[in-house]
């Protein structure tokens, strides 16, 4: 295998580069070991919110909702495939659609909610 | 004691949505929140269809709590079951490779489209409504 520091063969035997000292690398872009590559330098897998995405989406029925849903979906993904900022970044686009979806939806059901008990009241009166 | 204020209150709340969803049925009562999208556009949301389930279930009618809304029913429960294992798994050293939530929100959005196709009053996903159109 190369070594990635200086460039130079090894045999596949080595676990150092024999010219400069580096440790070689196995680069196969298929092996997914749970610990390997850069899992270590940026911290924890993030919270994907799933659950509060769902349930956002069912009780305030709003497209925030689903938007939360389709990023959070992706977290566990991306981080398999090692995309570890793509990971974080959907797992706090969930996150923050997931609070847009509950503020807005509601404000929206208190809003529809209002309008329907005055509609109410004023059949009764 | 701020902690067992909170838990009272949240207590006494839960009980009295328990008491007002069972006592009252929200195709008659005329104070229950409406679904925002529902009433916009006329459309199905994934939710629509919980207020009147949570009736039917609590009075013990569990089959027209299903057809009013499978996903609360049947599918959230079987989400956050296969969540937790999938959790427990991943914590054991097995690797997540996103296919469960991807799944997950595969199924939810489906069942979006599917309760409004061929139309929101025709599917078969849809809550039924016996007279009204209203939907809580």
């Amino acid at each position: 295998m190369f070594c990635r520091q200086c460039g130079k063969e090894n045999a596949e035997t080595e676990t150092t580069c024999v010219y400069c000292g580096a440790p070689l690398v196995t680069t196969n872009p298929y092996a997914s070991t749970p610990f390997a590559g850069p899992a270590m330098t940026s911290g924890p897998k993030p919270d994907n919110n799933l659950v509060g995405a769902i349930l956002v989406t069912l009780c305030c029925c709003l497209p925030f909702g689903i938007a939360s849903i389709v990023y959070a979906a992706q977290v566990d993904s991306k981080w398999n495939l090692g995309d570890h900022a793509g990971a974080n970044y959907a797992a706090d686009q969930a996150k923050k659609f997931m609070w847009i979806g509950f503020g807005l939806g509601l404000l929206a059901n208190a809003l529809i909610w209002g309008v329907q008990i005055a509609g109410v009241l004023a059949q009764i009166n | 004691m701020k902690r067992l204020l909170l838990g009272t209150g949240l207590l006494a709340a839960l009980a009295a949505a328990v008491y007002l969803l069972k006592a009252f049925d929200p195709v008659q009562a005329v104070w229950f929140p409406r679904c925002v999208l529902n009433y916009w556009t006329g459309l199905h949301c994934p939710g629509c269809g919980t207020t009147r389930s949570l009736h039917a279930l609590l009075n013990g009618d569990f089959v027209a709590a299903v057809r009013f809304n499978p996903m609360l029913i049947i599918g959230l429960p079987t989400i956050c079951l296969l969540l937790w294992v999938g959790r427990r798994r991943e914590s054991a050293g097995a690797i997540n490779r996103g296919t469960l939530s991807l799944s997950i929100a595969a199924v939810v959005i489906a069942f979006f489209i599917l309760r409004n196709l061929p139309s929101p009053s025709r599917s078969w996903l849809a809550p039924p409504t016996a007279t009204t159109t209203v939907h809580r």
